[in-house]
């Protein structure tokens, strides 16, 4: 709901603003930054091989993609047992699980990468993540809704929100299988705070941007939402990321910060663990 | 701490009667008012001197003036900038009345002609970052759509610059928009911008006197750490009926002023309304066309004269601005009421009673049609009274004291969802706040070149709970303001001082400049209140038969008790907004330098500034030192006028800034698809450099003794050589190639052409 109040906001007042304004591309120096290792993992309750990406940071006019870190040593605990990830061959600094592995609800992950082979990285630094995985709530349906102002059609969720608890959700979405949200940007996250222990009668989570080519649904397509239960820590990440990735108006931004993660000795970057199910509808315009 | 404050009234006692002995000679009093001639207004700073023995007074805010004179013959000389300075001989045998008038200089003048002995600034006065303006002189100052607009006019003072480009919020001397405390006829005003600050809430019109003390406040002020800006607006004309306005490019303006009656009452109304709208309305594209967008305000004014001891004074402001269309809404605005009465106890005693309100309140709503459509607000209201009195015991002794209580009342937010809204409401606890002052100044004369203010002021901040009627918090703190003026030369003086200020209500606003949903928020037992220190110095000089001003000043503050907020606060609609506070120290020092010249024909000033304004925080910049995002290196304004002919006045202003501090990113990781920014040091960069040139052109009717009707057309253009100054920097990804990230730049104007004719009858 904030988010949307505030893009009401912005909309009103920037759009007044910006048709006074241009904008152009200049030239600037930046100050070089020194490496550091960076970890983007995400275990859920899918039974499926889960992924673990190692990279290297780079200045940030680097401008080509940065290296993957191969060699190093990955376990995955839930508390009880430890695996060892492994590296795929065709894709360095890519570790996966078994492809049996699923998360279990109500469990602690821990996640430890040692032996880090890379300039600018000490071999002997152990760099450990922890992760929560929230228990399941399953959406009972979505529904489509057109907003002819925005031009963008809703989705509303109608879902049962579990009480005494905070809950933070993040929504992905897809039209016919492709994925429409595979950016920060466009992810959807939300928390309870204004319907916490309701039932959410409609509350419009995501939207298919019909300006976009690529989010304009016909009759009989599939739309599909999947509702992760994440934990404060990978809310948290998204969060500062949106802000990171989208252009800032100074007039609403405070001060630029680094996205915070959960990896131990100034690793970059973020291990989460969640919970998900999936509830689609077939379109009907 | 009562205690001290009790000490030093009766220091404030001993200093007065000890000069008793002194004066062996009987002292007498002349007193009055001083008036604009042409329309009975009250001047403000008018100067009332004795140029044989360089002793004399100013007029307060109300234009009544009380000198001590020993028995005898005196030569007195009454002067005010821009008006026809009078001379006076009189035999003072015993206490006298004496109420002058002043006409206008180019009243009465069709060359234009030097006027002596006329000076921006006084050379004895013991205050230091004084900076005054005049309507008249806003007026000749192209800006922003060629609105006059007295806080645009400022910025181009030493000192004092823009919140951000184009905006009407303003930073003094490093110190951040919050802290400074703004004043329409002694009522505060929390948000003195309309459409987001581009201009802001004074309508030009209405305005008589606009005074900045940077800093040095005397002790009457207190609550905001970087400045005061004390507004006046005008009491209307006592002579005649008189209407004057303009039609410009965005707005009109009407101002309606006169007598009622009699001269004894006078009123003043003046309305303005953008009409930005309306060429919306034109607009093909229907997004565009449905959208509401417009501002007014109201500015109306009452004063009566029971006698010559005894004026009242109801005056009112009321303004507010609309963005709307069909899906939603957002509005904002203030409302202040000042109700005032003079009284004069002798001609030695001098008071004044003030009732006052101020409010500011937004709005937004969403279209209830849909399942999340909501109603949003949030106000504040101020109700005041202060008791000011000033008293001139003696030549050498200037006091004044007095008292002041005011409780503030805030909403922070209120959201009522409609009614097939999902959503619950939101209804955030009221705040509330009683805020006390008592003080006491004497300027004291020692000899004839030194002139010391001592002055105390005593606040005290109690967090109050409105319902349970009790107080649950307070902080008692002294205030010592002191100044020290050395005239070691008549045309040269030397000026020290030192204040302490405190602040206890401060902005929730983390953007580099503020916004009309920004709230206002309250100390607390968390939140102790900011601590100033500052100290200053400054050389001044009048020059070339008192055409030229010139002065340099320094200062050095010390700031305690700073507020900054974490990395992505929340700052809407937080119960626990204090969560997000983090609080430091900072200190801020500059270099002031400005000269002031109006040889007749050339009119206007030039400023620089050097400074430096830096905070240390906990928890933010990995506790280390950080540039404010106020700080400015350099700052150089050039304001110029040069009238070519009576009718034809040719006018521009030339700004130059360091750019602001900013913090660019140095690296970058990958995660999911994005590539994500690594910062280092906070505020670290900095902004590109910003200059603009702003020219105008006035050019008068030809003046027709039988017609009343006056007229003239101001041409201007703003930035007028198209320099697209960074607005803001930020960086993206490439939408071709993926690996690329790029800086862009966005800029707000390129030239903007206005034109606007103002006229009076």
């Amino acid at each position: 709901m904030q988010k949307i109040l505030r893009i009401t906001i912005l909309f009103l007042l920037v759009q007044q603003l910006f048709s006074a304004c241009g904008e152009e591309e200049i030239e600037l120096e930046l100050e070089g930054s020194t490496t550091r290792l960076v970890v983007d993992g995400l275990v859920t309750t899918d039974t499926m091989a889960h992924k673990v990406r190692l990279s290297l940071s780079g200045d940030y006019f680097h401008n080509q993609s940065l290296p993957g870190v191969s060699g190093a040593q990955v376990s995955l605990s839930d508390g009880l047992a430890s695996i060892d990830l492994q590296e795929l061959a065709e894709e360095p600094g890519t570790y996966t699980t078994p492809s049996n592995y699923y998360g279990k609800p109500d469990h602690w992950y821990t996640l430890r990468i040692s032996g880090v082979d890379a300039a600018g990285i000490d071999p002997r630094e152990i760099f450990e993540a922890q992760s929560f995985i929230a228990p399941l709530v399953t959406p009972d349906s979505i529904a489509m809704e057109y907003d002819r102002f925005w031009e963008l059609w809703k989705i509303l969720l109608y879902c049962q929100d579990p009480a005494e608890v905070e809950n933070y959700y993040l929504f992905h979405t897809y039209l016919n299988e492709k994925l429409i949200t595979d950016r920060y940007a466009k992810v959807s996250i939300i928390d309870d705070e204004f319907f916490n222990g309701n039932y959410a009668n409609g509350v419009w989570i995501a939207d298919l941007d019909t300006r976009e080519e690529d989010q304009r649904p016909k009759a009989g397509d599939v739309i599909k939402v999947a509702c992760y239960m994440i934990d404060h820590n990978y809310f948290k990440f998204i969060e500062a990321a949106q802000i990171e990735t989208t252009p800032r108006a100074p007039l609403f931004s405070g001060a630029p910060a680094n996205v915070p993660g959960n990896i131990s000795n100034g690793a970059l970057g973020i291990f989460s663990a969640a919970s998900v199910s999936r509830i689609s509808t077939v379109f009907e315009p | 701490m009562r205690l001290y404050f009790l000490l030093f009234l009766a220091w404030t006692a001993y200093a007065v009667r000890a000069e008793g002995p002194a004066t062996a000679l009987k002292s007498r009093v002349v007193s009055g008012y001083i008036k604009d001639a042409q329309t009975g207004e009250v001047l403000i700073g008018a100067t009332i001197g004795i140029p044989k023995s360089g002793t004399g007074t100013v007029s307060n805010h109300y234009g009544y003036y009380s000198l001590s004179l020993p028995e005898g013959r005196h030569s007195l000389q009454f002067t005010f900038l821009g008006y026809e300075s009078v001379e006076k001989d009189l035999d003072l045998s015993t206490d006298k009345n004496l109420n002058v008038e002043l006409a206008p200089a180019s009243a009465t003048l069709n060359e234009v002609k030097v006027v002596a002995n006329q000076s921006h600034s006084r050379l004895d006065e013991p205050l230091t970052g004084v900076q005054k303006i005049s309507g008249a002189t806003i007026k000749q100052v192209p800006l922003l759509l060629g609105e006059a607009d007295a806080l645009k006019a400022l910025q181009l003072m030493p000192g004092v610059r823009a919140a951000s480009e184009g905006s009407s919020g303003f930073s003094v001397r490093g110190g951040n928009p919050d802290q400074n405390l703004i004043l329409l006829d002694e009522a505060p005003v929390y948000n003195a911008g309309h459409l987001l600050g581009f201009f802001s809430v004074f309508n030009n019109d209405a305005i008589k006197d606009v005074s900045l003390y940077k800093g040095d406040i005397p002790a009457k002020n207190g609550g905001r750490l970087a400045s005061v800006l004390d507004i006046r607006m005008k009491d209307g004309n006592a002579r005649n009926f008189t209407a004057s306005g303009g039609v410009g490019t965005i707005s009109s303006r009407l101002t309606l002023e006169g007598p009622i009656a009699s001269e004894k009452t006078t009123f003043l109304l003046a309305g303005r309304r953008t009409y930005a709208d309306l060429f919306l309305k034109m607009s093909s594209d229907e997004q565009i066309k449905d959208n509401i967008l417009y501002f007014y305000d109201v500015n109306a004014k009452l004063s009566h004269s029971f006698s010559e001891s005894d004026r009242i004074y109801f005056s009112a402001y009321l303004g507010k601005d609309v963005v709307k269309n069909h899906f939603s809404e957002i509005y904002f605005g203030n409302h202040t009421s000042t109700f005032r009465w003079n009284h004069v106890f002798s001609p030695r005693l001098f008071s004044n009673l003030t009732l006052l309100f101020s409010n500011y309140q937004y709005g937004l709503a969403q279209s209830d049609a849909n399942a999340s459509g909501i109603k949003w607000i949030s106000n504040m209201q101020d109700y005041g009274a202060r008791l000011d009195f000033n008293y001139y015991p003696t030549p050498a002794h200037s006091i004044s004291f007095g008292a002041q209580s005011t409780l503030h009342d805030i909403l922070p937010g209120e959201v009522r969802p409609s009614d097939n809204s999902v959503f619950s409401p939101v209804i955030m606890q009221r705040k509330q706040a009683l805020e006390h002052g008592f003080y006491i100044e004497n300027a004291q004369k020692i000899g004839t070149k030194l002139t010391w203010r001592y002055g105390l002021r005593l606040s005290v901040f109690q967090n109050y709970d409105l319902d349970a009627k009790k107080s649950e918090h307070s902080y008692w703190r002294l205030e010592p303001r002191s100044g020290l003026t050395w005239m070691f030369h008549p045309k040269s003086s030397f000026k020290a001082s030192y204040a302490r200020t405190y602040q206890y209500m401060h902005l929730s606003s983390n953007s580099q400049s503020t916004t009309p949903l920004d709230v206002w928020f309250l100390s607390s037992p968390v939140v102790k209140p900011q601590r100033s220190d500052q100290f200053s110095l400054g050389w001044f000089r009048h020059m070339a038969n008192n055409s030229v001003d010139l002065s340099i000043e320094t200062f050095y503050k010390d700031m305690q008790n700073t507020i900054d907020f974490k990395d992505y606060a929340d700052l809407m609609l937080n119960e626990d907004l204090e969560s997000e506070l983090r609080f430091g120290r900072a200190y801020a020092y500059g270099l002031e330098f400005m000269t002031r010249y109006n040889s007749g024909k050339w009119n206007g000033w030039l400023s620089y500034t050097w400074s430096r304004s830096r905070r240390k925080v906990n928890e933010i910049n990995n506790n280390e030192w950080y540039y404010s995002p106020y700080d400015l290196t350099h700052d150089v304004s050039i304001v110029a006028s040069y009238r070519l002919s009576p009718r034809l006045l040719l006018s521009g202003n030339w700004v130059f800034t360091t750019g602001a501090p900013v913090t660019f990113p140095v690296g970058r990781f990958e995660s999911g698809n994005d590539l994500i920014p690594i910062y280092s040091e906070r505020n670290a960069e900095r902004m590109p450099d910003y200059h603009r040139l702003d020219v105008g052109i006035t050019w008068k009717g030809k003046e027709n003794p039988q017609k009343k009707w006056q007229g003239e057309w101001v041409f201007s253009a703003y930035n007028a050589y198209a320099r697209k100054n960074a607005w803001s920097i930020y960086f993206e990804q490439d939408e071709n190639n993926p690996h690329r990230t790029k800086a862009m730049k966005s800029y707000l104007f390129s030239i903007i052409p206005a034109i606007t004719y103002n006229f009076r009858f």
